[in-house]
């Protein structure tokens, strides 16, 4: 076991490693950040103070080297627009990131695992048709575009819920649906086929054949099975959730991590946006880790190199 | 628990009392997108407790299929059309969904061929043992438990203890086959359904396996019925032979009857087809042609192209079933005679 975190753990931190450093290097490869703050007439004199106060007058390398001591002190920068730590900055909108990707998350797991079940239990009924139709339209659409229906019908036409914004729960609804619409469509589909699967296994002929009620043949003999590839597919759309927040809360002036980050890449806020790609990489390596781990304990025809049962 | 009846034939005693399993005139449909097929065709079958029915034939036959709709658990694209399946006198085919439920795997239960693959991989073999218990009787968690490994100890697995927490795919086949036959009969069920136990496992283990199905059988008093296309495990096992070609039943017939005299010309064929210690050959003789797949059953003797025998009276009518003494029948219009 130690070994196999050992492994993980060091791959992760390359794949940190990396991310951080490509982020690293775009970001001063796509164009001098003074000019996107200051106005345009600003005296080049004014800029080199700034520059210099800012720590960018120095070569990419001597940047790079300083940058990556500060994050070993814990310093992620300081943004260029808020003259605050880009930590501050990210920390205090996680709260609402959160609020929105949590219920989203838990709404779509909930939701696509139950109608996916119940699409192929009924394969072929109206009820698959229908369920699988709004699932492949849900995913297809793209999701600022959803969102957009959704506030043209629900906010301006029926005037029943707000256009944008946080603070109440009626806020919530329409970014949480629309982000889990999408999500929970492509959940909805990857558990019928994993359900699909396992209902034509023979273990569940055994499962028949010992008088196992119709419920207990789903919950406690189908659903395990079918649960290892779809926790598979649950664990991939956690960092998809990620992307598809930055979009939608831009669309819903969501006030979270997000909304900042977009912002902070117009302005070429060097800080923010490495700090935000950082704690999104790391998002994503802890979700797959999660999922590693979960998969030893949902198949125990799984073994993990350097683990024993 | 008498363990006292004959092997072979008791006219006796199936004239006593009714057979356990009493299955008549059973016929089954399978809708395809190209049309219905009957695939089972008015099949009569009986067992008593304490008797094992072989029923022979090859692939397609419908002896699997004929095994499943008793226990009404067909493929939702197969129904029962015709028919009736006494068991204790009582129709299957008119009880209650949930009546069958309670029924299945606490008074009938079912042993299936691929073992590996129809155990739950993600549940412990105990776990998968007790929930039979669990859902037929109302049993203690403890009670269960001692009961499950009282059931491995039974089936010869050792060392119930590891055992009982392990994984399927911790199991060899043979292993597997009998953690599935003590899923079976945990319950002790009055019968048992045992659909070709031996075919996925080598043959040193298909001895044992059925060594263990004859002895539960009799420790039990259950009755066996014993799907297979292979005559070995029928002479080894069984007491009554059913031998299904096509959809239907083509003989019955006590065991040493069948081998010593069959009167159906495709029962003859299988035999012969047999390899032979006693004889040199260089070629098997295997029966000429193929069995026909449903679409193209007639109503005559289905076995006509490929049989020696025929002539036009095969044609157009289906062949009853003529008895011949007390204890056996065949369905043809020449049987053969001993010479």
């Amino acid at each position: 076991m130690t070994r196999y975190i050992i492994i993980k753990l060091a791959r992760s931190a390359f794949t940190l490693w990396f991310v951080v450093s490509a982020v690293f290097l775009v970001l001063r490869a796509s164009g001098d950040p003074l000019y996107s703050i200051f106005s345009l007439g600003t005296p080049e004199s004014t800029l080199d103070i700034y520059r210099e106060k800012w720590g960018i007058d120095k070569s990419i390398f001597e940047q790079y080297i300083i940058y990556f001591q500060d994050i070993f002190r814990g310093d992620f920068g300081t943004s260029f627009f808020d003259a605050r730590p880009a930590w501050d900055l990210i920390v205090e909108r996680l709260p609402n990131t959160l609020l929105l990707g949590g219920t989203t998350f838990v709404i779509s797991v909930v939701a696509g695992v139950s109608l996916g079940a119940i699409a192929a239990l009924m394969r072929g009924s109206k009820w698959d048709r229908g369920i699988m139709t709004v699932a492949v339209a849900s995913f297809s659409m793209p999701s600022y575009f959803l969102g957009l229906l959704l506030i043209l019908f629900f906010s301006l036409e029926m005037r029943w819920l707000p256009t944008a914004g946080a603070g109440t729960w009626q806020h919530l609804i329409l970014p949480a649906t629309t982000l889990g619409l999408t999500l929970s469509g492509t959940i909805a589909r990857f558990t019928r086929s994993a359900m699909l699967e396992v209902l034509r296994q023979p273990y569940m002929r055994t499962a028949r054949a010992k008088g196992a009620s119709k419920w207990r043949q789903i919950v406690w003999h189908a659903l395990p099975n079918a649960a290892i590839p779809t926790v598979t597919v649950i664990g991939f759309q956690l960092g998809w959730l990620i992307g598809g927040s930055v979009v939608i809360e831009t669309v819903f002036s969501w006030p979270g991590a997000g909304r900042l980050f977009i912002v902070a890449v117009g302005v070429r806020d060097f800080a923010v946006v490495q700090m935000f790609i950082l704690m999104v990489a790391s998002t994503v390596i802890i979700a797959n880790l999660l999922v590693d781990i979960l998969y030893g304990y949902l198949d125990p025809r799984i073994t993990i190199t350097g683990i024993k049962k | 628990m008498s363990n006292t009846q004959n092997h072979g034939t008791n006219a006796d005693h199936m004239a006593a009392s009714p057979p356990l399993l009493e299955v008549r005139g059973l016929s089954v449909v399978f809708d395809t997108p190209e049309g219905s097929h009957q695939v089972v065709d008015h099949v009569d079958l009986k067992v008593s407790s304490g008797q094992t029915l072989g029923l022979v034939g090859e692939s397609g036959s419908g002896k699997s299929v004929t095994c499943l709709a008793m226990l009404r658990l067909l493929a939702a694209r197969g129904r029962v059309i015709n028919g009736e399946v006494l068991f204790q006198e009582q129709d299957l085919l008119k009880l209650s969904e949930d009546d069958m439920t309670q029924l299945r795997g606490c008074k009938i239960a079912m042993v299936f061929q691929d073992p590996m693959v129809s155990l739950n991989p993600v549940r412990t073999i105990g776990w998968q043992i007790s929930e039979s218990l669990h859902l037929h009787q109302n049993i203690s968690r403890e009670a269960a438990k001692r009961r499950t490994l009282e059931m491995l100890d039974l089936v010869g697995i050792p060392e119930p203890k590891t055992r009982y927490n392990e994984y399927p795919h911790q199991f060899s086949g043979g292993m597997s086959q009998r953690a599935m036959i003590a899923m079976a009969i945990a319950c002790e069920p009055k019968l048992l359904i045992a659909d070709e136990p031996t075919t996925a496992l080598d043959v040193t283990i298909q001895a044992q396996i059925l060594e263990l199905l004859s002895q539960l059988k009799s420790d039990l008093d259950m009755a066996l019925i014993l799907i297979t296309h292979d005559l070995g495990v029928i002479a080894e096992a069984a007491d009554e032979v059913a031998v299904m070609y096509a959809g239907r039943v083509v003989e019955e017939a006590p065991v040493f009857d069948l081998f010593d005299n069959p009167m159906h010309p495709y029962t003859l064929g299988l035999l012969n087809s047999l390899p032979r210690v006693d004889r040199k050959v260089d070629r098997l003789n295997a029966i000429e042609g193929s069995a026909p797949p449903p679409h193209e059953f007639v109503e005559g003797c289905r076995f006509e192209q490929r049989c020696g025998h025929c002539d036009d009276s095969c044609t157009g009518t289906r062949p009853d079933f003529k008895n011949i003494g007390t204890s056996r029948r065949v369905a043809c219009m020449h049987p053969i005679t001993t010479s």
